[in-house]
């Protein structure tokens, strides 16, 4: 009997097993979130390998216009993330020389940009909503990715290097970019000469040390024009989407209308 | 003595709504100097100079 009753404690435990994130922390291990919905303004940060995130639809939830990134990936190869519902960051999910991650099923609502690539490689975005301000994703320096939106489609220049919308063949091994996929050997790829398959450590070194400044320039240039170009809300006092209700307006004109008679007969008088 | 009201006492105010029209345009557009221009040149300077030039 007190082998069933610690039995049932402990398998208690095992259930209870889900954690609560803490604004500002680093997360290093897999872990899944208690289903709630929790204010980080600092957000958290994942800077190690294997790291599974799944928030169980848990919401997690910046300042706007305050907090800049929900969830901080840096230097990491396998990252997963499922069932989160990141809103009210300036960014909600940031990837840093992140490589061969999953990101799916998560919601981003109400962030400035929804993803940000900077300098990751062959990492699988799907299944997931976006209602983000300004752009659903953002690339920098990243190649052979697949993204792909639950909700809208993407149009946008890194889509060359990237495959948006729908899952396409890309040849990964492609001198000149500065990445060496775990595919690639020096026979087929130049940047793998002089270095094993590339671990996240060493591409992180490789790519910082490499990319030509001209070339990184001309990206951010392209990059602002996008976000300038398909800025939704114009600069300035317009409001461009207060539709006043019919009934309303033709409550103006009969009020306008009036006005004007009793107007006319008044000036006649005189 | 009390005037019986002309079908003219009913016309004369609809000339009042492209003013209305255009304030709703503006309300619901919000400021933009192209819209400004257009309505100044449309009702503050062509409706007088009709009125004015009309029967010469």
């Amino acid at each position: 009997m007190k082998r069933l009753l610690l039995f049932i404690l402990v398998s208690q435990l095992a259930f209870a097993q889900c954690v609560e994130p803490i604004d500002g922390s680093v997360i290093k291990e897999s872990v899944i979130f208690c289903v709630d919905t929790y204010d980080i303004p600092n957000g958290i940060s994942i800077s190690a390998d294997n790291v599974q995130i799944d928030c169980a639809t848990s919401v997690l939830r910046g300042i706007l216009g305050q907090s800049e990134i929900g969830i901080r990936v840096e230097n990491a190869k396998n990252f997963t993330l499922r069932n989160c519902n990141l809103m009210t960051f300036n960014q909600g999910l940031y990837l840093k020389n992140v490589t061969h991650s999953l990101i799916e099923d998560n919601a981003f609502l109400k962030n400035r940009v929804g993803i940000r690539l900077l300098e990751s490689y062959e990492n699988v975005m799907q299944d997931n909503s976006d209602k983000s301000y300004q752009v659903p994703v953002s690339a920098i320096s990243s190649k052979f990715n697949i993204v792909m939106l639950g909700n809208r489609d993407i149009e946008r220049s890194f889509c060359e290097v990237n495959a948006c919308n729908e899952y396409r063949d890309m040849n990964v091994c492609v001198s000149g970019d500065f990445y060496c996929s775990d595919r690639c050997n020096s026979g087929n790829d130049d940047d793998c000469v002089g270095a094993t398959p590339a671990t996240a450590d060493e591409i992180t070194g490789s790519v910082v040390e490499k990319v030509d400044v001209e070339t990184r320039i001309a990206e951010l240039e392209q990059e602002v024009k996008e976000i300038v170009a398909q800025k939704e809300v114009p600069a300035g006092p317009v409001r461009a989407d207060s539709s006043v209700p019919l009934g309303a307006k033709l409550l103006f004109y009969a009020a306008l209308y009036f006005v004007a008679f009793i107007a006319s007969f008044l000036f006649k008088k005189k | 003595m009390k005037k019986r009201l002309g079908w003219q006492d009913f016309v004369r105010p609809l000339a009042v709504m492209p003013f209305g029209f255009w304030g709703m345009y503006w309300f619901e557009h919000g400021f933009s100097w192209i819209i400004a221009i257009i309505g100044i040149v449309l009702f503050f300077v062509a409706l007088p100079l009709l009125v004015v030039w009309w029967d010469q």
